[in-house]
Formats: C-alpha cells, sequence, structure tokens
C-alpha cells in the first residue's frame, strides 16, 4: 500500500519537473516576430510617419527610392515550425517559417510561393533586415522583418 | 438511608466537583437533614483511613533493590546497555556508512525513482519536439552552389560568417523561379542587410563576331 502511494508519488513530483522543464524549454525558443510591408517608389513624398524610427536605415538601403509608405504591419509571437503568413499588396504572400535557435542567431525561412524563392536566414535579436525588389505600382515592395527574443 | 441520587450528589460534593450553586444548596440540605450529615461524617471517615491504610503499606515496602532483581531476572544477556546519548560533536558519518545508506535507499526506491524518471523524459522529450533547430536541408548556394535550384543568386559579401555574428546571415538560398537573388549586406554596422528579389533581365544582344558594339 505504501510502497504504490510511495511510487504514485515520485512518479508525480518527476512529471511535474518534467512539464516545468519542457515549459521552459518551450518558452525559451519562442520569438516575437515583426513585419512591416513598404511600398518605396521613386515618387517625391515624404517617408510614412509610421516609419518615422526607420527611416534613415530605408534610406540608407534604399537609396534610389523617395516614397515609403507602410501598407501593412503584423506582429505574432512563433515557436519552433510556426509559419507566419505576410499578405501582400499585389496579391502575392510571403511566409516566415521559425526553424529554431542556434547559438545567438534565430533560424528562419522567408519563402515567396509565387517566385518559387526560400531563403534560410540566421538572425540575431533586435537586427532588421529586408526583402525587396517584388514590383507593385510604379515601385517595388519592401518587407522590413524584426525579430526578438 | 438516603437516594442514590443524594449519595451521587454527595461523592460528588466531597471530591469538590459540584458548582457553587449546587454546593451551596446541597450544603443547606446537609444542615437540615441528620441522615445526610450522618452519611457525609462516614463518607470522611472512610476515606482519611483509606488513605492513612496506603500511605502506612507505601512505608513499610522496600524499593532499594527493585531494580537489580529486574535486571537479575532478565539475565547477562537481556540486560539493556545504557548509553549516553550521542551529541553532534561525537557523531561521525564515514563514506561507507553513507554509500550503505545510499544502498539501502536505492533498494527501497528504485521502482518508483525509475517510472518517475522514464515518465518525465517521456513528457519532455513529447513536449520538447520541435523545439530544436531543424537542420536546414535546402543547397547552401551562398558556400556551394547547387545547380540544380539556384539561378542568378549573388551574396554580396566577402566576409566570412563568422565575422559577423552580429548581422543577419544568409544560411541558404533556394531559387527554383525565374527570379534573381541579390544579397547585399551593410557596409555600416547599424545597416540592415537586403534579399533583392529581381526579375531577370533580357541578356545584352552579343555583338557578331567582327562587328563593333557600339
Amino acid at each position: 500500500m505504501f510502497g504504490i502511494r510511495r511510487t504514485l508519488l515520485t512518479s508525480l513530483v518527476l512529471i511535474t519537473c518534467g512539464f516545468l522543464f519542457a515549459g521552459y524549454a518551450q518558452a525559451a525558443d519562442q520569438i516575437e516576430l515583426k513585419v512591416s510591408v513598404i511600398h518605396a517608389s521613386k515618387a517625391k513624398g515624404k517617408a510614412d510617419p509610421a516609419l518615422k524610427k526607420i527611416e534613415s536605415s530605408l534610406r540608407k538601403a534604399f537609396g534610389g527610392f523617395s516614397s515609403f509608405q507602410q501598407v501593412a504591419n503584423q506582429a505574432d509571437k512563433l515557436r519552433v515550425g510556426k509559419k507566419l503568413d505576410i499578405k501582400l499588396p499585389n496579391g502575392q504572400n510571403a511566409v516566415v517559417e521559425y526553424k529554431g535557435k542556434a547559438k545567438k542567431h534565430h533560424q528562419l525561412r522567408l519563402t515567396i510561393p509565387t517566385s518559387k524563392v526560400a531563403v534560410d536566414l540566421s538572425v540575431p535579436s533586435r537586427k532588421m533586415f529586408y526583402q525587396a525588389g517584388i514590383k507593385h505600382k510604379n515601385g517595388i515592395l519592401v518587407l522590413a522583418f524584426y525579430l526578438k527574443d | 438511608m438516603i437516594s442514590e441520587r443524594d449519595e451521587e450528589l454527595l461523592n460528588r460534593f466531597i471530591d469538590g466537583e459540584l458548582s457553587v450553586d449546587e454546593a451551596a444548596e446541597f450544603e443547606a440540605r446537609l444542615s437540615a437533614s441528620e441522615d445526610l450529615a450522618a452519611v457525609r461524617d462516614e463518607f470522611v471517615q472512610m476515606g482519611s483511613a483509606l488513605r492513612e491504610h496506603v500511605a502506612t503499606e507505601l512505608d513499610e515496602v522496600d524499593f532499594s533493590g527493585f531494580f537489580d532483581g529486574v535486571i537479575a531476572r532478565l539475565g547477562p544477556d537481556e540486560a539493556p546497555v545504557i548509553e549516553p546519548a550521542p551529541t553532534a560533536a561525537v557523531v561521525e558519518t564515514t563514506e561507507e556508512g553513507v554509500i550503505s545508506s545510499m544502498k539501502a535507499w536505492w533498494s527501497n526506491n528504485w521502482t518508483p525513482v525509475l517510472v518517475g524518471a522514464a515518465a518525465a523524459a517521456a513528457i519532455a522529450f513529447w513536449m520538447g519536439q520541435g523545439t530544436s533547430p531543424t537542420p536546414v536541408t535546402t543547397p547552401d548556394v551562398a558556400r556551394a552552389p547547387a545547380e540544380s535550384t539556384a539561378t542568378k543568386s549573388i551574396v554580396a559579401s566577402d566576409q566570412p560568417r563568422e565575422a559577423q555574428p552580429a548581422n543577419v546571415v544568409v544560411d541558404a538560398i533556394r531559387n527554383e523561379g525565374n527570379k534573381a537573388i541579390l544579397v547585399s549586406q551593410p557596409v555600416e554596422d547599424d545597416g540592415a542587410m537586403v534579399i533583392w528579389l529581381l526579375d531577370e533581365e533580357e541578356e545584352d544582344e552579343q555583338p557578331v563576331d567582327g562587328e563593333d558594339p557600339i
């Protein structure tokens, strides 16, 4: 009687520890990804006030363009294996899949299905990067990505 | 002769168990009833005589050899060995003692520990599935271009990956469409990497042999 009770109690304690450990591991492998969809064109105009924080970065990276307007933005928390579907104004979409963390870099796969392109990336936390070049309304689409732990 | 109820009250009165009100009421009855008072005196005398008798009997008993007698009856093997209680300063736990204690504990508890550990490992494995990075299986054209999949993909960086740990790094590119991919790394530390997806331009017409291009 006491043996069974002791077995159950020990199992319960260790199972609880297992849940806690697994929960901690899950929480550690989660990122928050922010994406801003921007229309860049050579038309004269100021940058969208919503892009004020990254205006200088945009002008450095895309010197040939003068107008930057945010079309859409979205953010989501991603766990390993989860995908974020980004709707583009031209009807296409881009997909970002979180593949886990290796050392200090997060592994992402950026896919643009219509163009049959997939790029695997190692991205440090709080470092922005862009994808650009898809033509849209006399300009291009710029996807600005930013992730943090 | 008194009733059983009065006898009970009288016993409680002598033993001091009556409440103040009950005792006052019973004393009034004692004053009024000679029979009750006589029984009371009788009980008091009996109690005094009994106490005196027990005291006398106890005085006559010799307890001086009682303990030795008990030890002698138990025999030498069964006699208890009385030792001073150990104190923290003199208690020594040897390594063998610890090991034997652990062995004893393990022999009693190995089943629940193993069952619990197996269950915890199974749960941790189940919940942890997919938390480790999945190896990238696409061809890494940035380091080893793959002929069948990558077309016109250029990584515009001469720096080795290890030299730029704080930047975004392209690990692999898979391109099965008709777009050209250009990756431009920033020159400045605060710059951002851009993955360009460009339409393929029509190839320039090559001049016919012997013809001036312009």
